[in-house]
C-alpha cells in the first residue's frame, strides 16, 4: 500500500471502559484477552468472558467493603490482577490512582495522601511500601482470588448493583500521577470520557491486526490506555509481560504483531541485533542486505523477511509494527528498523491527553513528525510555537491544584509546553521544550529544577544546571570557591577528607543517586570554573550553553 | 567473587576490566542506562544460579552492591 492518505478506520463507539468491557463479552466471549506466566513455565489464558465476570465480582466484592466512591491506589508489577484492580475499580465509581512501584516509600505515602487515597491494592512484592502506614485499607493482590469468589458469592445472591452501576462518563476515574518527586509531582484527573475518546481516537488512525506485549509499565497512561485498552478494544490478546527481566522470553511467548513502547526499548533492541551481528562477524554482511534489500523495495520486491530472518526472530517472529511514544525517536532507528521489516510509528502524548494525541498511521506516515492528531482533538500552535490540544482526550485538570490547572488549562486548550509545527497535510512535529522538563528515552519526564534543589542542599554548590545530553542527565555545578574540599567528614558514605573537588562531587552525586530511580539518575558531575550567564532577574539562563 | 562479578561486567559493557573497582557505580562509572542494568542482573541470575526479585534491583548502585547481594544468597 503507498504511503498515502487514506479513510479512517472503522471500530464500534465506545462510551466508557465498563461499555468497551460489555462490547467485549458480546462480541468475542471466547477469545483470549491476556495471557501471562503463571508457575513454572505455565502460561495462563484469560477470555473475554472471564475477565468480564472477574471484574464485575472483584467490584461487587469492594462495595461490600464499603468501597463506594472512594479513591483507591494500585501499586505492583504489571499483572493481570492489577488490570483486574483498574477495571474494577473504575466501574464502579471509584477513582483508581495507579503508582509508580519504582518510587521510595516516603514517596509513595505522600503521593497517596495528596490523591486522597483510601484503600490500596498492592502485589506482594511491594507491599513494603505500604506497611505500617495504618491510614490505608491494603488489600494484598494476591488474595484477589478470594475476594472474587465472595464477590460471585454475592451476584450469584442477587445483589446486581455493581454489575448495574451506570458510569457518569464526565467523572473522574482516574488520577495519574505526573513523573517528579514529592511537590512537583501533579495528579491528572482523567474522566471515562477522556479514556474512552482517547481509544475511538486513536483506533481509528491506527489498525491493529495481532497479539501484542505488554512491556511498558501500567501506572503510566501510554502503556495502560494505549499497550492495553487499545488493544483489548481491538479485540487482540495481551501478553502481560510481569518483569522487564523477562522480555526475551515474553516475545517468543507472545509473538507480537505490535509492540508499543519507548525510544529506549528500540535503542536497546537495535544495539542488541548489532552487537550480536558484531559478535557472529555478520555486522558487515548484514549492512550490505539491507542496502540490497532497501533497493529491491524501492522497485516493489520485498525479501525483507527472509533476508533478515534472525533479527526478526529476536522479536518474536511477527513483529510489523512498533508504536513509539514518550520521548523522541530518532530517525536512524525508524529507517533501520524499516529496513529490517518492521515499521515503527511515532506518535506523541501526555498523560493530560489521556495520553494519545497523534500518531502516525499504518499507511501514511511521515518521518521525524509525531503524526496526525487523533480525529477528536484539535491541535493548533500559539504564536509563541508551542502546541495546544483541545477536545474531549485532554483531562479535567490537576486533583486540588487550581493553580498548576489555570497555568495550562485556558479556554478549553491544553497547553502542552511543547514546541511544534503543523505540515501542509497535518503532520504534526515537535520542535522542543517550552517548559523546563528533562524528557528521557525511557518516557519518564525528570523536573531539572528539582534536581536541582538537591544539589543547592550542598553547602558546597554555588550554582547548578540540570540537563540531558545523549540520554544522561547531567549535572553542570559552579561550586563554592572558598568550601574547605579537604576538611569534610562525609556521612554515611565515605568518612574522611576528599582529596579534591572531583572527589567530593563524585561522593555527592552518589549521593544524590542513592533510593532515586535508575532513570532518574545523575549520570555526570561537571565542574565549571565561572559563573552561569544570568538575564536581567538574576536567573541562569538555561539554554545558553 | 569481585572478581567474577568485574568478569561479568566486563564482557557485558565490553569495558576493561581495570576500569571497575567494588566502588564503580553502574550508572555512573559503567554507562549503564536502566535497561542494561536488568540484562546485567539476569546475567547475574544465569551465572549463579539464583532469581534476584526485581524490587531489589534499585538497591544495585554500585559493583560493590551487586558482589554483597551475590555473598548473602549464592
Amino acid at each position: 500500500m503507498r504511503n498515502s492518505p487514506y479513510p479512517l478506520y472503522e471500530l464500534p463507539f465506545i462510551r466508557d471502559l465498563k461499555d468497551m468491557l460489555a462490547q467485549k463479552e458480546s462480541q468475542m466471549p471466547e477469545s483470549v484477552a491476556f495471557t501471562y506466566a503463571k508457575g513454572h513455565g505455565h502460561i495462563e489464558e484469560k477470555i473475554y468472558h472471564a475477565f468480564f465476570c472477574e471484574v464485575n465480582a472483584l467490584g461487587t466484592w469492594m462495595h461490600y467493603q464499603g468501597i463506594k466512591g472512594k479513591h483507591v491506589a494500585i501499586i505492583g508489577e504489571n499483572s493481570y490482577e492489577w488490570l483486574l484492580a483498574f477495571f474494577a475499580i473504575i466501574n464502579g465509581g471509584n477513582v483508581a490512582v495507579p503508582i509508580d512501584k519504582e518510587l521510595p516509600k516516603e514517596e509513595v505515602t505522600f503521593l497517596l495522601q495528596k490523591a486522597d487515597v483510601t484503600a490500596v491494592f498492592c502485589s506482594k512484592a511491594y507491599r513494603e511500601l505500604v506497611e505500617d502506614l495504618e491510614q490505608f485499607s491494603v488489600f494484598s493482590m494476591s488474595d484477589m482470588a478470594d475476594y472474587i469468589e465472595e464477590g460471585q458469592q454475592h451476584i450469584a445472591h442477587g445483589n446486581m448493583a455493581y454489575v448495574n452501576y451506570e458510569i457518569d462518563r464526565k467523572r473522574m476515574c482516574c488520577i495519574m500521577f505526573t513523573s517528579g518527586t514529592s511537590g512537583a509531582s501533579k495528579g491528572v484527573m482523567l474522566s471515562h470520557e477522556s479514556i474512552a475518546e482517547d481509544i475511538n481516537g486513536s483506533c481509528r488512525l491506527f489498525v491493529l491486526k495481532g497479539n501484542t506485549i505488554a512491556l511498558l509499565p501500567f501506572h503510566h497512561a501510554f502503556g495502560l490506555v494505549v499497550g492495553v485498552f487499545m488493544v483489548f478494544h481491538y479485540g487482540y490478546t495481551i501478553y502481560i509481560n510481569k518483569s522487564l527481566k523477562n522480555v526475551q522470553k515474553g516475545l517468543q511467548i507472545a509473538k507480537p504483531q505490535t509492540m508499543f513502547l519507548v525510544p529506549l526499548f528500540v535503542e536497546t533492541f537495535h544495539r542488541q541485533i548489532w552487537e550480536s551481528a558484531k559478535k557472529d562477524g555478520r555486522d558487515k554482511v548484514l549492512r550490505r542486505m539491507m542496502k540490497f534489500s532497501d533497493i529491491l523495495l524501492r522497485i516493489g520486491i520485498d525479501i525483507r523477511e527472509k533476508c533478515f530472518a534472525s533479527v526478526h526472530k529476536a522479536l518474536g517472529g511477527e513483529l510489523q509494527y512498533i508504536i513509539s511514544g514518550g520521548a523522541g525517536i530518532g530517525t536512524q532507528y525508524i529507517q533501520e528498523f524499516r529496513s529490517w521489516g518492521v515499521e515503527i510509528l511515532n506518535g506523541y502524548g501526555t498523560t493530560e491527553c489521556s495520553p494519545c494525541a497523534a500518531v502516525n498511521r499504518n499507511f501514511y506516515h511521515k518521518d521525524g513528525t509525531v503524526g496526525l492528531p487523533v480525529p477528536n482533538a484539535k491541535v493548533k500552535i500559539a504564536e509563541d510555537g508551542e502546541v495546544l490540544i483541545q477536545g474531549s482526550i485532554v483531562m479535567l485538570g490537576y486533583y486540588k491544584d487550581a493553580e498548576a490547572t489555570a497555568e495550562v488549562l485556558k479556554d478549553g486548550w491544553y497547553a502542552t509546553g511543547d514546541l511544534g509545527m503543523l505540515d501542509e497535510d497535518g503532520f504534526l512535529t515537535l520542535t522542543g521544550r517550552k517548559k523546563n522538563l528533562i524528557i528521557l528515552s525511557n518516557g519518564e519526564n525528570v523536573s531539572p529544577e528539582e534536581l536541582e534543589a538537591d544539589f543547592l542542599k550542598d553547602e558546597a554548590v554555588q550554582e547548578v544546571l540540570v540537563y540531558e545530553k545523549e540520554g544522561m542527565i547531567v549535572a553542570e555545578i559552579y561550586p563554592r570557591n572558598d568550601f574547605p574540599w579537604n576538611d569534610i567528614p562525609w556521612e554515611g558514605l565515605q568518612k574522611g577528607n576528599c582529596a579534591d573537588k572531583e572527589e567530593y562531587f563524585h561522593n555527592l552525586q552518589k549521593q544524590i543517586n542513592r533510593n532515586r530511580p535508575l532513570y532518574k539518575q545523575i549520570g555526570k558531575v561537571l565542574l565549571r570554573d565561572t559563573e552561569f550567564a544570568k538575564n536581567t532577574s538574576k536567573k541562569i539562563i538555561r539554554y545558553q550553553k | 567473587m569481585l572478581e567474577k562479578v568485574i568478569d561479568i561486567l566486563s564482557e557485558f559493557t565490553m569495558l576493561g576490566k581495570d576500569k571497575m573497582s567494588e566502588q564503580s557505580s553502574l550508572v555512573i562509572d559503567l554507562g549503564l542506562n536502566s535497561l542494561d542494568v536488568i540484562n546485567v542482573v539476569v546475567a547475574f541470575e544465569e551465572e549463579f544460579n539464583i532469581e534476584i526479585p526485581d524490587q531489589k534491583i534499585k538497591d544495585l548502585a554500585t559493583v560493590g552492591d551487586i558482589v554483597s547481594y551475590l555473598k548473602t544468597y549464592v
